[in-house]
């Protein structure tokens, strides 16, 4: 009867861990699955903040971004003046960067794939403001079931990933984020993401204003979306290197 | 009391005493002189705070250890040759003056250069020493830019490329910037005239930089001149300063086309303590004058008003006497009490001599009209002398320094003028004033005071009170604005020489002129620290021992690594400059200015537009704006490559074999030294800055960054200190740990000024609703103070006193409006009789504080003068409208007054 009565448990928690695992599963599909477009051209200012506290930028930029199906990113700054035209190329195979005022394109090595976009972008790294498909990049598991949305424990199924964890709360609403915790080898998130305000462009709801606190560093930066077209056809061609130099 | 009760008791003393109560006076004047010879004035913050307060201590720790003290001579004008020309020319008129060479121990024109080139490859942390490595391998100018472009790249555009540019890496760019132009810039000229090339130039220029201290865009050069005596020995202070300024004013009109300056905290303590002496003296003479004028307009006799003002002055320097033989010091609240005292003292003469003058007038004999003064108006002065005295005097409770002081020098100052007020000032007018009389002259007779009474009390009452209610109402809600000013810059004098060659020092170099300074016991102790500090965004630069002498593994490591480097050279190796290498070397350049130029754009995106490396870019390049260029730089790498172009193959290789001569010359200079580097090495002047005299202690000095220019930037840098370390000291800690102290205390103070106040209110009105009405009185023109000043100002530690000086000051034309009304007057009779004193009273206090405000220097005092102008005006104008129209109302309604009035004027008929 004892051992009855333990094969009757152990069979109801893996029962249970796997309906669970499950649903992480679906959720962070379909949370995926609204996160994907076929093109997004958006332009955002950032404003990065060096201090929590602090009530106005230490810098700003405002830049366009153009996104493809692929993954693939082209981002042109327009401010502050000095950088108007400075272009970051973002592919599989790495970044390049086209600078207006030598003309000339670097290719920017993978290790810099953690830091800031070209030391630009404040708080939000490449792998941040990646558009890669999170239930690729994670395994999932569902911590927590709210009243608004879920609470999800992502571990890195792929080595260049940086973060040893993340933890996402995904709104039952719209499928979309409101926060996501990144965990570097240790039980503290070394940043957080918070997502302030959503828009819908184009049909689709995506993040308009969204703010990246390097806990670290005690600092964070601001992204507001101005606006966005989504899913319009996009050149593919443009997300070449060799385009910079025409 | 008793004295002055007995009609004339105190009176028939003077009358008897007159002459030996002058000869008194004259005696303890010139012993007031003598003891006031003792008095030293400090401005340093710590002066203001308590004896063990640790960041005093701590503070007082780091200037017995360490010389920091210096005098930063600042030139300005066009060319770096010229620059260090005029530098060389000043310093050297300096060192051979021998009056200043007893208080001068160096000037420090450069950078040790020996020092630096000995020792630059033993201080090099780990990438540097690799990245050294590389550039030193091949003393030829093509392999070396191409190394040097080889290594840029790969920290700025792959491992460096993730981090945001700090103000440390702006400052080394910048550096880099500097070093890599001069070498285009001397290639240029000895490809013009290959005969002259200094190939020891080219090099040092590349490796060691500038050989003197140059503001980024060269447009300033600096030295500094470390003294042999320290800050507290002020009359030394003044006259080096007096010299060094003589040095620089000829030097200005020789070479009228540069600009001089001298900064630091020597010059600083020098304009302070000057201003401090102004403060003390010309406000309260151009108070003194301006009242000498009111006094002739509004009072009987000249003479009467010329023997108010001996006493007054009597007074004052008897304060000084007692000052000089208690405290010995002023600081820069107390620096303030002349004008103060000449505009509160004034008060008891006016009420003495305007009724002494009344009395005269009217033909009484001066020793009658004298006793019947004392008598009638005696006991309210010296209550109200009292009550002033004892408010100053509360704030000897205080726990903070300058609030005691203060409180010692102000209360005294109240006793001794009201001392000489009641014995000087009698005697005076018996001895020399017998045939004064009321002079035949226009004078102001004050009479609207009391059809002003009239009409208040029957027309105006009602609105009065309404619209003071409505203005109490508004002015409260303006108080919650009221911001407090953390930033000591805001505090001291204004335009002070000094201030404003530091002012510009800032603007070229971009580092607070506020360091803050950690001492520690041991090297390695220093290096955490430093460690720690140099991560801090708040931090613009860092002088540490650690940064000079490496950890012992370190240096060991660093002897092995450095041999083998020695032997990894082998012999120097036959170049060839051909055809390839002229397009090389010019491709390089370009390649040199690329690199710059993007590595400047990159740090536009993290510093903004109008960062300085993005300004030198330009300066030595030309102003690049994405796609756009702009105005014209030095194009020092275009003229260079167009000098490759020019130049024919024998200057080419003429001046590539006299660098890689220099270079190697240099080379073997960095690397002759083989033992590691120790306190020993350290150069003296660099040495006495960063380790006490017995090589116990070791200082880190923190320079902030240029964003410490408001609170927020305050707090958040004295915050982050904190959290390295609470012994982070410096002036930024010591004026947050006053403002913090002085506000806490301000409403502890105010309390205590106001308790004795209310008890002295109390004991002399023996009514608790007069002592409230007093009270409300003085409570709404303090809200009308506040509410006025939040509109144009911000408190600071200096004027946080004005709570509970306003309360000691305010109080008494209540009281005297009050006591009349009490005694049974309507009032007109009470405004015309009472008003015209406190009119008077109030005009000579606003007046002293008016000084204060158009003319004081500590800008810190000024806006004192301000707040308590403010407070006199608006107490003044409460007790002129809403208390004499509720006291009125509350001790004589119109039936009982008129009842109440026929009686006393029955029983003084």
């Amino acid at each position: 009867m004892k051992r009855f009565a333990q094969l009757v448990w152990i069979l109801a928690v893996a029962c249970t861990a796997a309906w669970a695992q499950e649903t992480a599963r679906e959720i962070i599909e379909k949370a995926d699955a609204v996160r994907t477009t076929t093109s997004e051209i958006m332009t955002m200012k950032m404003d990065v903040y060096d201090r929590m506290d602090a009530a106005t930028p230490d810098s700003s930029v405002v830049l366009e971004s153009t996104g493809n199906s692929d993954g693939d990113s082209i981002i042109v700054f327009t401010y502050p003046r000095s950088v108007n035209g400075l272009t970051i190329l973002s592919k599989d195979e790495g970044q390049w960067v086209y600078f207006p005022s030598t003309g000339r394109v670097r290719k920017v090595s993978g290790a810099a794939k953690s830091g800031s976009v070209q030391g630009v972008g404040g708080d939000f790294s490449y792998e941040d403001l990646g558009t890669g498909d999170w239930g690729e990049d994670y395994a999932f598991t569902l911590v927590e079931t709210l009243e608004s949305g879920w609470v999800l424990e992502g571990t890195p199924e792929k080595e260049d990933i940086s973060y040893t964890k993340i933890r996402i709360m995904i709104a039952r609403e719209d499928y979309l984020p409101r926060w996501i915790e990144y965990y570097r080898n240790g039980p503290q998130p070394v940043k957080k993401l918070l997502i302030h305000e959503t828009k819908v462009w184009d049909g689709v709801a995506m993040p308009a204003l969204m703010e990246m606190q390097n806990l670290e560093k005690k600092s964070r930066t601001v992204l507001t979306i101005s606006d966005a077209k989504v899913n319009t056809p996009v050149d593919d061609g443009k997300f070449t290197a060799a385009r910079f130099y025409r | 009391m008793k004295l002055m009760d007995r009609n004339g008791g105190l009176a028939g003393f003077i009358a008897r005493r007159r002459i030996p109560i002058l000869i008194a006076g004259v005696l303890l004047i010139a012993l007031s002189l003598w003891q006031a010879g003792n008095i030293e004035a400090k401005t340093d913050i710590q002066d203001l705070l308590p004896a063990d307060n640790p960041q005093a201590e701590a503070f007082t720790e780091t200037n017995e250890l360490f010389s920091t003290s210096n005098i930063l001579i600042a030139i300005e004008g066009t060319g770096k040759d010229e620059l260090a020309a005029r530098a060389e020319e000043l310093a050297a008129g300096m060192a051979t003056d021998s009056e200043l060479a007893a208080y001068i121990r160096n000037i420090t024109l450069g950078l040790d250069r020996e020092f630096l080139t000995t020792r630059m490859l033993w201080m090099a942390n780990e990438d540097g020493f690799a990245d050294m490595k590389e550039f030193l391998k091949d003393p030829h100018l093509v392999p070396l830019l191409t190394a040097f472009n080889d290594n840029l790249e790969n920290a700025w555009f792959e491992e460096g490329s993730e981090e945001a540019v700090t103000p440390s890496d702006e400052r080394e760019l910048i550096d880099m910037y500097n070093r890599t132009g001069q070498l285009a810039s001397l290639l240029t000229r000895y490809l013009a005239q290959p005969e002259q090339t200094d190939g020891n130039a080219m090099s040092e220029a590349l490796f060691l930089g500038d050989k003197y201290m140059y503001s980024p865009m060269g447009d300033m050069i600096l030295f500094r001149v470390t003294p042999s005596f320290s800050l507290t020995e002020r009359d030394v202070l003044s006259r080096v300063m007096e010299r060094v300024n003589g040095h620089i004013e000829a030097a200005r009109k020789a070479h009228p086309d540069f600009r001089y300056g001298a900064a630091g905290d020597i010059p600083q303590e020098a304009d302070e303590e000057a201003a401090m002496g102004f403060d003390t003296l010309y406000p309260a003479l151009a108070a003194l004058v301006v009242i000498v004028i009111l006094f002739y307009l509004s009072l009987y006799s000249l003479r009467s008003v010329v023997f108010t003002l001996v006493a007054l002055c009597a007074g004052i320097i008897m304060d000084l006497g007692i000052l000089g033989a208690t405290i010995g010091e002023l600081n820069m609240i107390t620096s303030s009490f002349g004008a103060l005292l000449v505009g509160l003292g004034i008060d008891f003469g006016i009420h003495l001599i305007s009724y002494y003058g009344e009395l005269v007038g009217r033909g009484i004999v001066p020793e009658e009209a004298l006793s019947q003064t004392l008598k009638k108006t005696g006991k309210p002065v010296f209550i109200g002398g009292l009550t002033t005295a004892l408010a100053f005097y509360a704030l000897c409770f205080s726990k903070t320094k300058g609030f005691v002081q203060f409180g010692f020098v102000a209360g005294t100052g109240i006793l001794t003028v009201l001392l000489a007020m009641f014995f000087i000032l009698p005697a005076l007018l018996l001895v020399f004033g017998r045939s004064a009389g009321n002079e035949k002259r226009w004078k102001l007779e004050y009479r609207f005071l009391g059809t002003w009474g009239r009409m208040l009390e029957r027309r105006f009452m009602v609105p009065v009170v309404l619209a003071a209610a409505a203005v109490t109402v508004f002015l409260a809600f303006q108080i919650p604005k009221l911001s407090f000013d953390y930033d000591m810059r805001h505090i001291g004098p204004q335009n002070t020489p000094a201030k404003k060659t530091e002012e510009r020092i800032l603007d070229k170099l971009g580092i607070s002129p506020f360091p803050s300074y950690l001492t520690v016991g041991s090297i390695e102790e220093a290096r955490t620290f430093t460690d720690v500090l140099e991560k801090e965004k708040l931090v613009g630069m860092i002088d540490s021992i650690s940064d000079l002498i490496p950890s012992p593994d370190a240096q060991q490591k660093r002897a092995a690594d450095l041999a083998g480097f020695r032997e990894s050279l082998g012999p120097a190796y036959e170049y060839v400059f051909g055809e390839e290498e002229r397009e090389t070397l010019a491709y390089e350049i370009q390649r040199l200015e690329w690199n710059l130029i993007e590595i400047a754009d990159m740090t536009a995106a993290t510093l903004g537009d109008d960062n300085r490396l993005l300004a030198q870019r330009d300066h030595l390049i030309r102003e690049i704006r994405g796609r756009e260029t702009g105005r014209e730089g030095d194009e020092l790498f275009q003229k260079a490559i167009e000098a490759v172009g020019r130049a024919t193959y024998e200057d080419l290789i003429a001046v590539d074999a006299a660098f890689a001569r220099g270079f190697i010359d240099l080379r073997d200079a960095m690397l002759s030294e083989t033992s590691p580097v120790g306190i020993r090495d350290l150069p003296e002047d660099i040495k006495r800055g960063l380790v006490s005299s017995d090589d116990s202690r070791f200082l880190i000095t923190v320079f902030p960054t240029e964003d410490m220019v408001d609170n927020a930037g305050i707090f958040a840098f004295a915050g982050a200190m904190e959290r390295i370390d609470v012994r982070i000291t410096g002036a930024v800690q010591l004026a947050l740990e006053l403002a913090r102290e002085i506000l806490s205390e301000m409403k502890a103070a105010g309390l205590l000024v106001l308790g004795v106040v209310a008890i002295l209110l109390l004991v002399t009105f023996r009514s608790v609703s007069a002592t409230a009405l007093a009270l409300g009185n003085l409570a709404v023109s303090v809200v009308w103070m506040m509410g006025l000043y939040a509109l144009i100002e911000k408190m600071n530690i200096v004027n946080a006193l004005a709570l509970p000086l306003i309360i000691g000051i305010g109080v008494d034309y209540g009281i005297h409006i009050i006591h009349h009304i009490r005694l049974g007057h309507d009032l007109e009779h009470t405004l015309s009789k009472s008003g015209k004193a406190i009119l008077l009273s109030a005009l000579t206090t606003m007046i002293g504080f008016g000084s204060l405000a158009l003319l004081g220097t500590f800008k810190g005092i000024a806006t004192l003068g301000i707040l308590l102008f403010l407070g006199a005006s608006m107490c003044l104008v409460c007790s002129l409208t809403i208390l004499p129209a509720l006291a009125i109302k509350m001790f004589f309604p119109a039936n009982k007054r008129n009842a109440d009035t026929t009686e006393l004027l029955g029983k003084r008929q």
